[in-house]
C-alpha cells in the first residue's frame, strides 16, 4: 500500500463513522449553559461561604494543628480557589518563591521558582486513587472497588446546585456522603461524563469517586453496600497548608503513591500549567532528567524526570513561562509532619 | 457564537471519526470530542485566535481520552493490556484496513490516525499522546512497516 492510499482509506473509513452532530452540538450547548449558571451561582455561593468563614474565624483553635473532618465543613473553605483549584499559600526566598504541597498520603514537599511567574496563583487540583482489593473465591482478585478521583477545590452545593442526590450514605463521623448522576453537575466530570459518582466533602475539598459507569467502560460497580462502606471508610483531614490528607480505614487503603498527579493551572486552557507526577517515569519512553523544551503551536513546553524524587515535570505556556520553569524550577522534600 | 458554530459544523464530525478509529471506542471518542468543543467553547476568544483551533481540538480531545483510559487501569480492557506489553504485530498483508488498524498496538493505532487522518504535525501528535516527537516518529514507523505501507523519500514525517 502506498501512503495515499492509506490516507484515502482512512478517510472513506473515517466518513463510514455515523456521527449525530445536531444531538452532539446540543449537549456541548447546554453543558456550556449549565457551567454559566454555575459560575453565577459559585459568584454567590463564594459570597456566603466567606461570610461563613469570616463569623467563624475567632472560634478556630489556632493551634495549627490538623483537625479531622469527614463531611460538610463550609466554614473551611477559607483559601481562594480558581475553577475548583485551590491557590496556595507561598513563601519567598529572595526572588525564589516557594510553594509547599503535601500530597493525599501526607507526603510533603516544596516547589520552588522564580517571582517572575505566578504560579500559585493558577490554582492546585489533585488526583489520586483509593484502593479496596478484594478476591474472589479463590479466582484471585476482583477489580470491582478501586477507584482514582479527583479532589477539587469547592463545595458539593457549588458543583451540584439544586441537584437532588439519587441516594444518601452514612459517611464517617455521621456526615452524609451523596450519589449523583454526572448529568447533575454543572461542569464535566472526571473521568466518566455518563457515570453516577459518590460525592464527598471533605473540609473544603470535594472527592467524587466514580460508579455505575457506561458499559463501554468495562468496570464493574459498586453495590448499594459497597458503597456505604466507602461511605463511612473514606475519612481526610485537612493539613495546616489547606491540601486534603486522606486517611481511608479498612478495607480501603492509599493507592499507588506514583498514581498521584498534581495539576498547577489548567492542562485544557491556553494559558500555562504544570503537572507533577511519578507515574511517567522510569519507563522505556519516559522523558531524562534533561529538560527537554518543546514547541507545540502557540505554546512553547518543558518537561523532564526530576532524579531525586521521581517526578515527571511537564508545563506549557507562554516562552517566558516555560524558559522560567526550565531555568529554575526545584523540588525539594519536606518533612512529614 | 456563530464563529464558534461554524468551527462545530466544519470539525466536530472529522474529531469524532478519528478518535473512533484510533481509540476503537464510539463512546470514549464522543465524550472526549464532546469535553474539547465545550472546553473550546469556554475559551473560544483564545481558542479562536490560535492558529491551528482544530488541532488544539484534536490534542484536547485525545488528552482527555488518554486521560479516562488512564482513569480505567485498575481493570484494563484488552487493547490497553495489549499496549501495556507493547507486543511486536505482525498484520497481514491485504487485511481490510480497519482490521489491519484493530491489529496494531493502541499507540501505533493512535499515532497513525492523528497523522495521516487528522493530518496533526508531529509535535501535536506528540503532546496529544503525552511522549516525545521522536517517540511518535519510531511509533508511526513501526505502524506503516505493519500495515505494510510503502515510503517514499521523507514522507510521513513533516
Amino acid at each position: 500500500m502506498r501512503l495515499a492510499e492509506l490516507h484515502n482509506e482512512l478517510r472513506e473509513l473515517a466518513d463510514g463513522v455515523p456521527v449525530d452532530s445536531a444531538s452532539a452540538r446540543r449537549r456541548v450547548m447546554q453543558r456550556h449553559r449549565a457551567h454559566q449558571r454555575r459560575l453565577r451561582l459559585s459568584v454567590a455561593a463564594g459570597a456566603v461561604v466567606l461570610l461563613v468563614a469570616a463569623l467563624t474565624v475567632n472560634r478556630r483553635d489556632g493551634d495549627g494543628a490538623d483537625r479531622v473532618i469527614a463531611g460538610p465543613a463550609t466554614t473551611l473553605a477559607v483559601r481562594p480557589s480558581v475553577d475548583g483549584r485551590m491557590i496556595p499559600a507561598t513563601g519567598r526566598d529572595g526572588t525564589t518563591v516557594r510553594l509547599p504541597i503535601t500530597l493525599p498520603d501526607g507526603r510533603r514537599y516544596e516547589l520552588r521558582y522564580p517571582d517572575s511567574i505566578d504560579l500559585a496563583a493558577l490554582g492546585v487540583r489533585i488526583y489520586t486513587t483509593v484502593d479496596w482489593p478484594l478476591r474472589g473465591a479463590g479466582t484471585g482478585p476482583l477489580l470491582c472497588c478501586s477507584r482514582e478521583f479527583t479532589l477539587t477545590y469547592a463545595t458539593i452545593a457549588e458543583l451540584y446546585p439544586g441537584a437532588i442526590p439519587l441516594a444518601s450514605y452514612r459517611g464517617a463521623d455521621g456526615a452524609p456522603v451523596l450519589l449523583f448522576h454526572a448529568a447533575q453537575r454543572t461542569s464535566t466530570p472526571s473521568p466518566y461524563t455518563t457515570a453516577d459518582y459518590l460525592v464527598f466533602q471533605l473540609g473544603p475539598w470535594v472527592a467524587e469517586v466514580w460508579d455505575n459507569v457506561p458499559a463501554s467502560a468495562n468496570v464493574e460497580p459498586l453495590d448499594e453496600q459497597q458503597r456505604g462502606t466507602w461511605a463511612s471508610q473514606l475519612r481526610a483531614h485537612i493539613d495546616p497548608d489547606g491540601f486534603v490528607v486522606l486517611q481511608p480505614e479498612a478495607p480501603l487503603h492509599l493507592g499507588d503513591p506514583k498514581a498521584v498527579q498534581i495539576l498547577i493551572g489548567d492542562t485544557y486552557s491556553v494559558g500555562p500549567y504544570v503537572m507533577l507526577s511519578q507515574f511517567f517515569c522510569g519507563q522505556p519512553e519516559s522523558d531524562s532528567e534533561v529538560r527537554r523544551t518543546f514547541v507545540s503551536g502557540a505554546e512553547s513546553g518543558v518537561a523532564w524526570c526530576d532524579p531525586a524524587y521521581g517526578f515527571h515535570v511537564s508545563a506549557a505556556g507562554s516562552t517566558a513561562f516555560t524558559k522560567a520553569i526550565a531555568d529554575a524550577f526545584e523540588i525539594r522534600e519536606l518533612p512529614a509532619r | 457564537m456563530a464563529e464558534f458554530d461554524e468551527f462545530f459544523a466544519q470539525h466536530y464530525r472529522r474529531v469524532v471519526a478519528a478518535l473512533d478509529v484510533a481509540l476503537l471506542d464510539r463512546s470514549l471518542a464522543e465524550d472526549a470530542t464532546q469535553e474539547a468543543f465545550l472546553r473550546a467553547l469556554r475559551r473560544w476568544r483564545s481558542v479562536a485566535h490560535l492558529d491551528r483551533p482544530a488541532t488544539w481540538v484534536y490534542v484536547v480531545a485525545m488528552r482527555e481520552a488518554r486521560r479516562q483510559l488512564n482513569r480505567r487501569r485498575h481493570q484494563p480492557s484488552e487493547a490497553e493490556k495489549t499496549d501495556a506489553i507493547d507486543i511486536a504485530v505482525e498484520v497481514a498483508e491485504g487485511l481490510p484496513l480497519r482490521e489491519a488498524l484493530a491489529a496494531l498496538p493502541p499507540r501505533q493505532r493512535q499515532a497513525v490516525t492523528l497523522r495521516f487522518l487528522a493530518d496533526l504535525p508531529v509535535a501535536d501528535i506528540a503532546r496529544a499522546m503525552g511522549c516525545r516527537p521522536g517517540t511518535v516518529k519510531s511509533t508511526l514507523h513501526a505502524a506503516l512497516a505493519n500495515l505494510r505501507v510503502e515510503l517514499d523519500d521523507n514522507e510521513g514525517e513533516p
